[in-house]
């Protein structure tokens, strides 16, 4: 037992580390080729997507195949990201480009990649089919109970806030206090309540707060690159 | 997962459990800096500036709402049914067709052995995360309450059952009846080609992935998506997040060790 949690242990971190770091590689890559920069949000991200795929595999393969299997997911991801404007959802922040797409490329990797079991190995392609059978299901049972949920709450308390208080911010409309007070207005001593003298129940429809958001709704060339959206 | 608690009870027996049992404690705390700050952090950094405090909002919630719930029936829905897990080894809770475990059982981790608490922490902390993982596909558009009421709903539905089945015994785990023992047969009472996810590729990944794409299309995009940029306003943010992502995921990881015999010395 102590020769086990010993070996794995061990064998787990550098798999976690190896397979992070190639994913993080691969996604500034595919970014170079495409867009022709490399940029930080592409390496945070590709930092994740290689944590994701590594998280079931991380007990079943050798480091170098920690290292293959985190250049694809770091690759794919940073593919898939761009989907979203394809297809027209707004997967704001990449759940599903990096923990889906990379949690899938590591749950069928490892029917290729486990060292006693993987078919690259010549044990055949009997894990694989496991892999790849689980995975469905499990995206088959999260899909259908998201979807239950998901459509309960549509028609009875609603998701989504008014579209006056989404242009608005929703830092202010749902929680009555912004991120960044850059007018400095408001000071820092607290009196009674945060929001007395907020304006927040009086504030007329529609007419947007004090609180400056400097460049963040101008266009520029730049942005539309970036998260891989297609030129 | 083990079969029984034979390896615990030699694990007690060894001076090593208190190496063990710190590194559980260890592996639980990176986890839940993964959440708090981590998630929120590297959330926070990529969404505009005048949406970061929900967004870091929508994972603190996450650990509010889902670590109460999980003490309350989680644990018991994902765990209660395994033998040594069980209150009474003996006499496991009952198990529905594989897919799900007693939430009744072990509420409020009444009957929970002290010794398990460990692991009650360390699975907490897996629940939390899957969850807020989520927050990331439904950014800035989202009312706090529905998220709040949307978080127990979905854990109780799509993650404590798929725990369950991968980790508690279940469907997609290595028993007869299983889905690969269905499949490709039993020896010895065990599946003869095991399905491997060590730390949640499917139960957390796929899982948040997946709920995350139908909460996207049915939600519907954000005002002005695919027609204005919609920049991250501080990357640094969102690099310090992906940090502290990486520093607390070899909890998740390297803390997800299971014992598959107790011959080695």
């Amino acid at each position: 037992m102590i020769a086990q949690f010993t070996t794995e242990t061990g064998l787990v971190w550098i798999n976690t580390t190896l397979a992070t770091c190639a994913a993080m590689l691969g996604w500034l890559l595919v970014e170079r080729l495409r867009d022709g920069k490399g940029t930080s949000l592409g390496a945070a991200s590709g930092v994740v997507a290689g944590l994701v795929a590594i998280t079931p595999a991380c007990g079943a393969l050798s480091p170098v195949g920690s290292m293959v299997l985190g250049t694809v997911a770091g690759g794919l991801c940073a593919l898939a990201v761009g989907l979203k404007y394809r297809f027209g959802y707004d997967d704001s922040l990449d759940v599903v480009g990096v923990h889906l797409v990379g949690g899938l490329v590591g749950t069928i990797g490892i029917g290729f990649l486990s060292t006693t079991t993987g078919l690259l190995y010549g044990e055949g392609l009997r894990q694989l089919v496991v892999q790849v059978m689980v995975a469905l299901y499990a995206m088959a049972w999260s899909g259908v109970a998201t979807l239950v949920i998901g459509l309960a709450i549509k028609y009875t308390i609603g998701w989504r806030i008014d579209e006056e208080d989404e242009v608005e911010g929703i830092d202010f409309t749902e929680h009555g206090e912004s991120a960044y007070d850059l007018t400095g207005a408001g000071g820092a001593r607290r009196t009674t309540s945060v929001l007395a003298g907020s304006g927040v129940p009086t504030r007329p429809p529609g007419q947007r707060s004090t609180v400056e958001e400097p460049s963040a709704e101008e266009p520029t060339e730049e942005t539309t690159e970036k998260q891989g959206a297609p030129a | 997962m083990c079969g029984s608690e034979s390896w615990r009870n030699q694990l007690l027996e060894e001076h090593y459990v208190d190496g063990y049992y710190t590194w559980m404690l260890i592996s639980s705390c990176l986890v839940l800096i993964m959440t708090t700050p981590g998630l929120a952090l590297f959330y926070g950094g990529m969404s505009r500036s005048k949406s970061v405090l929900n967004m870091m909002m929508m994972s603190f919630s996450a650990l509010g709402v889902v670590g109460i719930v999980y003490a309350l029936w989680g644990w018991s829905m994902t765990y209660s049914s395994v033998p040594w897990a069980a209150a009474d080894a003996e006499n496991p809770g009952w198990e529905a067709a594989k897919l799900f475990a007693s939430p009744f059982d072990q509420f409020g981790l009444s009957d929970t052995l002290p010794a398990n608490y460990v692991f009650v922490a360390f699975q907490l902390t897996f629940a939390v995360i899957t969850a807020a993982l989520i927050s990331g596909a439904i950014a800035d558009r989202v009312k706090f309450s529905s998220w709040l009421v949307f978080l127990p709903l979905w854990v109780t539905l799509s993650y404590f059952p798929l725990a369950h089945q991968v980790w508690g015994g279940g469907f997609l785990s290595n028993v007869e009846g299983g889905l690969s023992a269905l499949t490709f047969g039993v020896t010895d009472g065990l599946a003869n080609i095991a399905p491997i996810d060590y730390a949640g590729g499917t139960v957390v990944h796929i899982n948040a992935g997946v709920a995350g794409l139908v909460l996207a299309l049915l939600i519907g995009v954000r005002r002005g998506f695919g027609r204005e940029p919609m920049k991250p306003h501080n990357l640094t943010l969102t690099m310090i997040g992906a940090g502290l992502l990486w520093f607390g995921w070899f909890g998740f990881n390297a803390g997800s060790i299971v014992f598959t015999s107790t011959k080695e010395s």
